[in-house]
């Protein structure tokens, strides 16, 4: 029993009612209220075990419920389902799609990203790890002669595996047996046979994927990404290089219909939850998820759809914007989140309390007065964020913090958030695949929080509208006493070396068109680069791009992370998740223009963020070395004349 | 607070005291400190049509703007049992007043009284044709909870986040009457008010919408009963 100072001590430094979003739902770090949003929960199990019943049933949800009423909560209970109860279903998280154009490829990689994503903290084992022992189950009980183990062997290993199907990644045998080169060739026969239509490609990756030499090239290519030669030789798969973006996209559908196959053949389930969808912003992104979800409900197996939209939202647009076949697939199974009553109120206080205290603190809500808080909820219903900042309010107030400081301004909640939102992405980076659309959504938010003092301001920005073009911003640039500069930003993912030649041949020729032009290359160090001994040409188109004054910017892997952080905020701020308490306003949603403003005010000249790089890079004059040298020998030679 | 209270009139500190801190704190006043002739001097630039302040020697009180005859009649409705003079304790009136109140209730036939048998004073009250009963008090909130349905479900058009501005076009009523009842219904738990998104809603729809006494901007509605 913690006594009453000691309480007041923990409190002080370890509010529990701080933060009201989940943010992350891979993230979790307080207990669960289950009778909270219960109802919307009961749907989403039902529909579960009725696609698992029949997984062939074209099944989707909407679930609605305004800011803070618990949609991210709600996934992150489903994914503690997952991991708790080792349920049958898989999981996977989608952000909004950022090219509208990739809209295949872009649901195969978030998806492929949630399973190639260890779900426990401390475990290494992935969702895809546990399909392919459910794989290697059925393989081995067919009664297929595997060389190198004996038939007791083989039955061993099929015990082990229906107990755990991730025995194999521990079992001695099994690594023999997975290592045999005979191993791979009677797999891929097996599964080309059992699974008609099943993507070869895809087959491919799947068997290797085990092995840790092309574990890092197979997520790679289930991520969509056009890999170099070398590497698809290696996976033995097929060249994406020269591929059509319309052939990309169908490829991209194959595999997620062999995915389907696989899960609907092993009794699994995948669950596709679509969070954040207010940051569809066109109509084109709008159809883009309409798409997605005719897709996964009507041409897939064992794929499950849940979308969260906020209500108001989705009742005056989305569901107007969007193809009525989908408004009526997920009108047919929709929950609306509605508030809490004063008794789970109380309990959000009281989990949060106990988890915090370490102990079950029962009804002593000791330092808060228990009574005052069940008056003020049960004078109406709140949703969950308003009760956690209620709490709060009444916990300042008791922790005698000096009137001014009980209310965090925007500027403390901004980079509070940014700060989690960092640390998290620094953390767990390695499960965020480069994305030139994120990348090219934070430089939107820098080109749009240029402080005052940088000495120029953006005149005007055309951004591309599709992933095909090489150039991803074009901006003119007003520079104090100098004038326009004509600048662009070529922001590159791509692992194929001709795919990268060519935009650096198009940043060539954008130097080229005037002197005064300006063109930054920006790649993130995960994307590696070879030098010139396997990437020759690109390596000397490179050097012709430096030399002729571009600007090439390496985001290490911090930077990286703080970039995907401004982007992850700007979901949020968008959302309408990201909201302040004052005495005079009340609880108010951060706009984003605030959080332009903030940025340029007070975040901008972070040296992590590397934005300070860019205004620096902008205000130089271009340095073209070849011209120089041609001017240096052409001084020469007057000199000798 | 008074309709949640059920009451006609509170003191001047229960209002202090029961008011949401924030709403103390945005008033500039401090729960348990500031004194009655501050708060007075607060709240008369917040009261509105609807309410108004009544003195009682040294007392005052928060009340509904009503005839000071209702608010004799309600308090009789409450309690019929009451004599005279704990009735005339209990009322924010002075005892010239009361009296004057009393006799013209009696003279009009719209209030009857009982003697006791001992003491021969009034111990209790009989209403006469009470059209306005405590029961017909409810009837109005059951009327106002109907019409404040039916603008609802006219503007909502299925929808189950239903626009605050839009309701109060529908309805056209006062202000003060519109913020009474939409308040009562959300203390009743009938409806649960949202935030929305401010930037899908003109200025002029956000200032038609809601502001809480704690500040928090309500867009939309969601009637949550089944009736």
């Amino acid at each position: 029993m913690i006594e009453a100072s000691t309480k007041i001590e923990i409190l002080k430094t370890n509010n529990p009612f701080v933060s009201a979003s989940t943010g992350d739902p891979w993230v979790n770090r307080f207990p669960d209220i289950q009778s909270i949003n219960d109802k919307a929960y009961s749907l989403i199990s039902r529909l579960i075990d009725q696609k698992l019943n029949n997984v062939q049933d074209g099944i989707s949800c909407l679930i609605l419920g305004e800011a803070g009423a618990g949609k991210t909560h709600l996934i992150s209970r489903l994914l503690q389902r997952k991991i708790k109860d080792n349920s049958l279903f898989l999981f996977s998280y989608i952000q909004p799609i950022e090219d509208p154009h990739q809209t295949f490829r872009y649901l195969l990689r978030e998806i492929a990203v949630s399973l190639c994503r260890p779900i426990k903290e401390d475990k290494i084992a992935s969702q895809l790890d546990s399909l392919f022992g459910l794989f290697l189950l059925d393989l081995l009980g067919k009664k297929i002669k595997i060389t190198s183990i004996t038939r007791q062997e083989q039955k061993g290993l099929i015990q082990k595996l229906r107990q755990n199907p991730l025995s194999y990644l521990s079992s001695k045998i099994l690594k023999s047996v997975l290592e045999n080169p005979k191993f791979e060739q009677i797999a891929r026969n097996y599964l080309m046979n059992t699974f008609s239509g099943i993507d070869r490609n895809f087959v491919n990756v799947f068997l290797k994927y085990r092995c840790i030499h092309h574990r890092s090239h197979s997520i790679s290519w289930l991520k969509s990404v056009v890999l170099d030669e070398r590497d698809c030789e290696e996976l033995g798969v097929a060249k994406r290089i020269d591929m059509s973006e319309r052939a990309l996209e169908q490829e991209a559908r194959d595999i997620l219909n062999s995915i389907g196959m696989i899960l609907g053949k092993y009794g699994r389930l995948l669950v596709v939850c679509f969070d954040r969808m207010e940051n569809l912003n066109t109509l084109d992104h709008v159809h883009s998820f309409g798409k997605m979800l005719e897709f996964l409900v009507d041409h897939t197996y064992a794929m499950l759809p849940i979308a969260f939209f906020r209500g108001q939202l989705w009742e005056e647009r989305f569901s107007h914007e969007l193809n009525q076949h989908v408004v009526s697939r997920l009108h047919s199974n929709t929950a609306v989140l509605t508030g809490c009553d004063s008794s789970d109120a109380l309990n959000i206080v009281k989990a949060r309390l106990s988890f915090i205290f370490g102990e079950d603190i029962g009804d002593d809500f000791y330092p808060i007065d228990k009574q005052k808080l069940t008056q003020v909820f049960q004078s109406e219903i709140l949703s969950p964020r308003e009760i956690i900042f209620e709490a709060n309010r009444v916990l300042n107030e008791i922790l005698d913090n000096p009137i001014g400081d009980q209310f965090e301004s925007v500027n403390s909640v901004l980079m509070n958030l940014l700060k989690r939102e960092y640390a998290n992405l620094k953390k767990n980076l390695k499960e965020i695949a480069p994305d030139r659309m994120r990348l090219r959504r934070t430089l939107g938010i820098y080109l749009n929080s240029i402080p005052q003092k940088s000495g120029f301001k953006v005149a005007s920005v055309k951004v591309a509208k599709s992933e095909k073009e090489y150039i991803d911003c074009e901006c003119v640039i007003d520079i104090e006493e100098k004038g326009e500069t004509k600048i662009a930003f070529i922001i590159d993912d791509a692992q194929h070396h001709r795919a990268v030649d060519a935009k650096l041949r198009r940043g060539v020729e954008f130097l080229e068109d005037n002197l005064t032009n300006k063109v930054y290359y920006i790649r993130e160090r995960r994307s590696k680069f070879p030098g010139a001994e396997v990437w020759k040409r690109t390596n000397k188109t490179l050097k012709e791009f430096k030399d002729k004054g571009g600007i090439d910017i390496r985001l290490s892997q911090s930077q990286a992370a703080f970039w995907y952080t401004l982007t992850f905020a700007n979901y949020k701020i968008i959302d309408g998740e990201v909201t302040n308490y004052n005495d005079i306003n009340g609880l108010q949603t951060v706009s984003e223009d605030r959080f332009l403003e903030f940025i340029a005010n007070d975040l901008h000249d972070q040296q992590g963020l590397s934005f300070k790089d860019l205004d620096k890079a902008i205000l130089k004059p271009r340095i073209d070395r070849l011209k120089r040298k041609r001017l240096e020998k052409l001084s020469v030679l007057q000199l000798y004349e | 607070m008074l309709r949640q209270r059920k009451k006609d009139y509170l003191t001047v500190n229960q209002v202090r005291d029961g008011l949401p801190v924030e709403a103390v704190r945005s008033l500039g006043l401090k729960k348990g400190k500031s004194s009655v002739k501050e708060v007075i001097n607060r709240l008369l630039l917040h009261l509105g049509e609807n309410l108004t302040i009544l003195r009682n020697g040294r007392s005052s009180y928060v009340a509904f703007n009503l005839l000071l005859k209702d608010i004799v009649l309600n308090k009789i409705r409450e309690n019929p049992n009451l004599s005279s003079k704990r009735l005339r304790s209990l009322l924010p009136i002075n005892n010239r007043t009361f009296v004057e109140i009393l006799n013209d209730l009696f003279k009009n036939g719209e209030l009857k009284g009982v003697i006791n048998e001992k003491t021969h004073l009034l111990k209790g009250f009989i209403i006469s044709s009470d059209g306005g009963s405590a029961e017909s008090v409810r009837q109005d909130d059951v009327q106002e909870k109907k019409l404040f349905k039916n603008a609802y479900d006219k503007v909502s058009k299925g929808r189950r986040f239903v626009r605050i501005h839009l309701i109060r076009e529908e309805l056209n009523w006062s202000n003060e009457r519109f913020v009474r009842v939409l308040e009562w219904l959300k203390s009743e738990l009938v409806i649960q008010l949202q935030g929305g998104d401010p930037s899908t809603f003109s200025k002029s729809e956000i200032e038609q919408s809601y502001i809480d006494n704690t500040g928090r901007l309500r867009l939309t509605a969601t009637w949550i009963t089944d009736d």
